[in-house]
């Protein structure tokens, strides 16, 4: 599969896991803002913290 | 005093006007309301006014001071509210067909403290769909137009607020701010915005757009009027636990202290650097820095390397929005515009590990930031990438705007966080720089933001009126 194949694929995954049902147009939308945000979602889960790192917000 | 003066003043001298006797406050409550009829087809700053109600609170005020009786600088002054903060027996819509009909039955926290500093409420204010929608132009709730240049957006989501401020259709106003809803549209409508310490404020009776970024502030012409504002409604309320550990100061006393002596960090890499920051955004910027410079502070630059993680951490927003709205979603998905609807979705494809690593590198971000402020008395940088936008410019798919990078990450880390102009770009728009302090130190980043502003005269230029015409 190709690169933008495999990332549709995930992305109905995604949607698929959180129950989400939605028309076309809002689906493409969607699909446009997830491609869009994927690289600081990357970089969230790239981005390791230390053990002793705990959330406190 | 002709109306028209009344309403050049900023809240500071409408507020000095009474005082003096020189205007009641039914007459300046006229005046803005015969403002406010004569301009605001044009500028949409109002979704309601409440003008009988406004005149009635006028009339005690005016009965209250021939009595002698002054409740303080707010005694009789006309202010408005965003339309997300409630006034009892008010309808409250947030910008949405969703609360089309909701009227509160209390007031917001907020909203009882303006009341008990003797302010006059004259209306509510326009704002983008639950504070997270677009620029609308057309449907119930279009977003106001910026006097500066009616063809242009305001930004949101506080729009309303910082146009009716701007054109002189209210003394001040409240906005809220979760990602720059109040810095944003008052550096692009040229007037000063804090958003407060997270927990400064109450957030009770106030709709909610994501509860760990959510903050109440004032948006006015000057610094002063700022600080008037926050000290009528900051303090510990019951109802909002995040106030629980509220430090409140007298926001006026050391506000002409002035900087000597200070030390201002300048977060040059992650904001002057950013390639998306406006050439004359920047020029202004710079040059306002140099003038707190001649003042007498220390400026050098500081910085952080996780800023540059603060998009991701972001996601907090995202589930948060989603989490508050997820069941209306679901039952009346159109009863939102569609570019909240689309954006809240987004919510849902959160997972509750990324959900969890955002909240771990927040904590880092905020011990960086911390780090940083033990060092400097403020960090400092430009207000907003960019100026006001044209309507048909604007991105109606971005989930997050790049130009947010100014100032959701510092309701990332709940710090006081303030906006004064600092010019204008050659097209005529208004520019600001922005001034974020330690927690519940806002005292400190208004004196910052006055010291600038008394060495300038931006924050006493209008817009023209004669330009709010459409065709």
């Amino acid at each position: 599969m190709s690169a933008v194949t495999d990332l549709r694929a995930q992305f109905e995954a995604e949607v698929k896991t959180a129950g989400l049902r939605l028309p076309e147009r809002e689906y493409e939308m969607l699909f446009a803002m997830w491609a869009e945000h994927l690289p600081q979602r990357q970089a969230l889960r790239a981005a390791v913290p230390a053990p002793a790192e705990e959330p406190d917000a | 005093m002709s109306g028209e003066a009344i309403c050049d003043l900023d809240l500071r001298g409408v507020a000095d006007a009474l005082h003096a006797g020189k205007v009641s406050s039914v007459e300046a409550t006229e005046a803005y309301l015969g403002r406010i009829e004569r301009h605001d087809g044009v500028l949409r700053a109002y979704i309601t006014v409440m003008a009988d109600r406004a005149l009635e609170a006028a009339r005690r005020a005016d009965a209250e001071l021939r009595q002698g009786r002054r409740r303080g600088p707010l005694h009789g002054v006309p202010i408005a509210l965003k339309d997300l903060i409630a006034v009892a027996g008010v309808r409250m819509t947030a910008g949405s067909r969703v609360l089309a009909d909701h009227v509160p039955e209390s007031d917001a926290d907020a909203t009882e403290r303006l009341h008990a500093a003797g302010a006059v409420v004259l209306g509510k204010l326009a704002m983008h769909e639950f504070a997270f929608g677009r620029p609308v132009t057309d449907g119930p709730f279009p977003t106001g137009r910026n006097p500066w240049d009616v063809t242009r957006e305001p930004a949101g989501s506080s729009s309303g607020s910082a146009v009716a401020v701007a054109a002189g259709l209210c003394a001040g106003a409240l906005g809220s701010d979760t990602g720059g809803s109040i810095r944003g549209p008052a550096a692009r409508c040229g007037i000063v915005g804090l958003k407060p310490t997270y927990g400064l404020v109450s957030r009770r009776g106030v709709v909610a757009l994501s509860w760990s970024l959510d903050h109440v502030g004032p948006m006015t012409r000057g610094v002063h009027d700022a600080a008037i504002l926050l000290q009528a409604i900051a303090g510990r309320d019951p109802g909002d636990p995040s106030t629980r550990d509220a430090r409140i100061a007298d926001y006026t006393a050391q506000l002409e202290a002035g900087v000597r002596g200070m030390k201002l960090g300048l977060l040059r890499r992650f904001y002057v650097d950013f390639p998306g920051l406006h050439a004359d955004v920047k020029t202004a910027a710079l040059a306002a820095f140099d003038e707190l410079g001649r003042q007498g502070a220390a400026i050098a630059d500081a910085d952080a390397p996780t800023l540059d993680l603060a998009g991701a951490i972001w996601v907090t927003f995202l589930s948060e929005v989603y989490e508050f709205h997820r069941e209306t979603l679901r039952d009346r998905p159109h009863d939102y515009g569609e570019g909240l609807r689309t954006r809240a979705w987004m919510g849902a494809l959160v997972t509750a590990s990324d959900f969890l690593r955002a909240q771990r590198l927040r904590a880092r971000l905020r011990r960086e930031v911390l780090s940083l402020l033990d060092r400097f008395d403020a960090l400092v940088f430009p207000g907003q990438a960019v100026p006001a936008q044209r309507f048909e410019d604007l991105s109606l798919t971005s989930v997050i705007v790049p130009s947010s990078r100014y100032t959701n990450v510092w309701n990332l880390l709940g710090l006081p966080a303030v906006v004064v102009p600092c010019g204008f770009t050659r097209e005529g728009l208004p520019v600001s720089i922005q001034i974020v302090g330690r927690p519940f130190d806002d005292a400190t980043v208004l004196r910052i933001a006055r010291a600038y502003e008394r060495a300038t005269d931006w924050h006493t230029r209008r817009p023209d009126a004669s330009n709010w015409k459409v065709e």
